[in-house]
């Protein structure tokens, strides 16, 4: 039952980071896309190499994933809105920031999760000077 | 044709950008799986080998700090007679050469040359020369007033000596007062990308890690060949770590090797330092750059990492220019790849900081080292980047006027050091 | 600016939308920034790291040392490009004092 439930765990995590993609594919943009999988590339070849169980990293990629779904499609309907309502330079001003504010959320992500994975076995022992 | 010329030059511009952060990417990677691609194979006898070492510690006003490192040459592990330390009193108007005078006086292995205003004051290189001149050491150590080193570092930067091939050493510096205030901890970020990872990876692929000008040294014959540090330069650690490849030996970084150090704690400090980096910086790229092209003792990824090494400091200005030259690109439209390079611009706004280690490095150096939340304050690092890049343009605008005007401003401004991290080791 | 063309066809009321997403944008960015406030404010890891003292002695024994081969032995490269480059770089103005 135990090999059941972690598999079925994984398979969550896999199909609502799938999920993610599709969703910001049909709904907010392509750039949202290519942010997510940047997003997914550094992480997977990163942090996936340390310590902490597979259920944990892929939880906290498939977290990644919606907050930076989330956060694409409320910065890309603030866009759309002041598109409208101010005009077409609403619009210059999103698309010059538009990849420093998705390094916000990386960054503060990626490091969060650093600070949630187990410590390294070969920690150095620690003594005062 | 003039968009056609600035797409061109943001192309260029961005792809250097992404070669960076593939190159300090491949430097994350080799770090977390441990990969060293320069191995040697040891055979032991029963001799033991422990070199004389002479400790070269320069010291101008610091009064707040000598004493607590001096204190620490009398802990060291090393064999006393085996060990000189020379304190350089340079020009102190303060209680720097008193304090060391007491020290000399009671442990006869260290040694105080003071120097007067006439000689001294010129800056460290000038110090360290005139160290140099009385050391007798086999082995010559450095170590700024400031630091803090374990007490058997002496052996563990000696032993990498036992390889002839290896002229110079370098060890790991840490921070002592990083709780001090959030330029410290920055700062502290910063040193963890930067020796954690990036010295870390460099040595491990066999690429040219940096001497640093402190915590670290050289073979006596080696400097003696190179007739020591060169006056004429701000940075006299990247100087001398090219002068001692070309010359065809090796710079080990050692890890275990470590030593406190007193950061700066404020922004106009940090600003002062990082100002001198730069320029010291640039003027070795421009003194080195084509020597290392032209090396027959650098093999071809020596010669491209050292560039890129000698080149680390025009990056913030690159950075700057890119955006300068992408946005009417990016705002025109003018074609779907420029918005795509557009994407690396600001990801190297969290990549050229301090040690210009990117986020990730300093995320996995963290890491490794056992922190638990000091990279919570990773997103941060963007500020000290936008703060490197007018640093970085008035150095090397202040070369360029250097250079017309024909004026020497190589002028050595000393880092205040307050003693403010004495507290840390008390406790 | 296709990238931006709206996926939201109708906008009933733009500028009470507009309003709470102006007010929502600092929030949302606030606590995506929150945990750097809050270790700012009460550090859990604000250093400094401890550095190991080895106390007991560290024989160095002389070490007769075999290098490996290289990885790199044969440049294929073409070292002409590079005295190429070399030459064109030392053409240009040097800042170096």
């Amino acid at each position: 039952m135990k090999f059941n439930a972690n598999r079925l765990v994984l398979v969550l995590f896999s199909e609502v980071i799938a999920l993610c993609l599709i969703v910001s594919f049909r709904f907010v943009n392509i750039e949202t896309v290519i942010i997510l999988l940047i997003f997914n590339f550094l992480f997977i070849s990163l942090i996936f190499q340390l310590n902490g169980t597979l259920n944990r990293k892929l939880g906290m990629l498939a977290l990644g994933n919606i907050i930076g779904l989330f956060w694409n499609f409320i910065f890309h309907s603030f866009a759309v809105v002041g598109v409208g309502y101010f005009g077409e330079i609403f619009g210059a001003f999103y698309t010059i920031f538009y990849p420093l504010l998705n390094l916000m959320w990386i960054v503060s992500f990626w490091s969060l999760s650093l600070a949630a994975l187990p410590n390294p076995q070969n920690m150095q022992a620690e003594a005062k000077p | 044709m003039i968009i056609e010329a600035l797409e061109v030059l943001f192309t260029l511009l961005t792809a250097l950008m992404i070669v960076y952060l593939i190159r300090h990417y491949v430097f994350t990677l080799t770090v977390l799986r441990g990969i060293k691609k320069t191995k040697k194979v040891t055979v032991t006898t029963d001799a033991k080998y422990e070199p004389t070492v002479s400790i070269l510690i320069p010291a101008r006003d610091e009064e707040q700090v000598i004493g607590r490192l001096l204190q620490r040459m009398t802990e060291l592990t090393y064999p006393n007679d085996k060990l000189q330390v020379i304190v350089i009193d340079d020009a102190s108007s303060d209680n720097t050469g008193r304090i060391a005078d007491d020290y000399s006086s009671r442990y006869p292995f260290i040694e105080v040359l003071h120097r007067d205003k006439r000689d001294g004051g010129k800056g460290k290189t000038s110090a360290m020369n005139a160290g140099f001149k009385r050391s007798k050491g086999e082995i010559i150590l450095c170590f700024d007033a400031d630091y803090y080193p374990q007490k058997n570092i002496v052996e563990n930067l000696a032993k990498e000596f036992v390889d002839p091939r290896v002229g110079a050493v370098q060890g790991r510096v840490v921070v002592l007062n990083e709780p001090q205030s959030m330029v410290t901890r920055l700062v502290a970020l910063e040193r963890i990308g930067g020796y954690r990872v990036d010295q870390e990876a460099r040595d491990n692929l066999g690429l040219i890690a940096q001497f640093g000008g402190t915590v670290g040294g050289f073979k006596r014959n080696v400097l003696e060949s190179l007739h020591g540090w060169d006056e004429s330069i701000l940075a006299e650690d990247t100087d001398l770590t090219f002068r001692v490849v070309l010359a065809g030996y090796k710079v080990r970084y050692v890890g275990d090797a470590e030593c406190y150090e007193e950061a700066v704690d404020n922004w106009k400090a940090y600003r002062s330092q990082r100002y001198r980096w730069a320029r010291g910086h640039m003027q070795c790229c421009f003194r080195h750059s084509v020597k290392v092209l032209k090396s027959k003792n650098l093999n071809l990824k020596e010669k491209i990492d050292g560039l890129l090494l000698l080149n680390v400091y025009f990056m913030p200005i690159i950075v700057l220019l890119s955006f300068i030259v992408g946005v009417p690109l990016i705002l025109l439209e003018s074609s779907t790849l420029l918005t795509a390079l557009w994407f690396s611009v600001p990801v190297s706004l969290y990549s050229f900081v301090g040690n210009f280690a990117p986020f990730f490095e300093v995320g996995i150096g963290a890491y490794l080292d056992g922190r638990t939340r000091a990279q919570w304050l990773i997103p941060l690092l963007v500020f000290t980047f936008i703060y490197n890049v007018p640093i970085c343009t008035k150095a090397f605008l202040d070369l360029i006027s250097a250079k017309i005007l024909r004026k020497d401003h190589n002028i050595w401004v000393k880092t205040p050091h307050s003693g403010n991290g004495n507290r840390y080791i008390e406790n | 600016m296709n990238h931006i063309a709206p996926k939201i066809v109708m906008i009933p009321n733009l500028t009470s939308i507009l309003t709470i997403l102006i007010l929502g944008t600092p929030i949302l960015i606030l606590i995506m920034l929150l945990p750097v406030l809050v270790e700012l404010k009460k550090p859990k890891d604000a250093g400094p790291r401890m550095i190991m003292d080895n106390v007991s002695e560290v024989p160095i024994h002389i070490m007769r040392v075999i290098p490996l081969a290289n990885i790199e032995e044969k440049q294929n490269f073409d070292s002409a490009l590079i005295q190429a480059l070399a030459k064109i770089i030392g053409a240009l103005p040097s800042l170096e004092a």
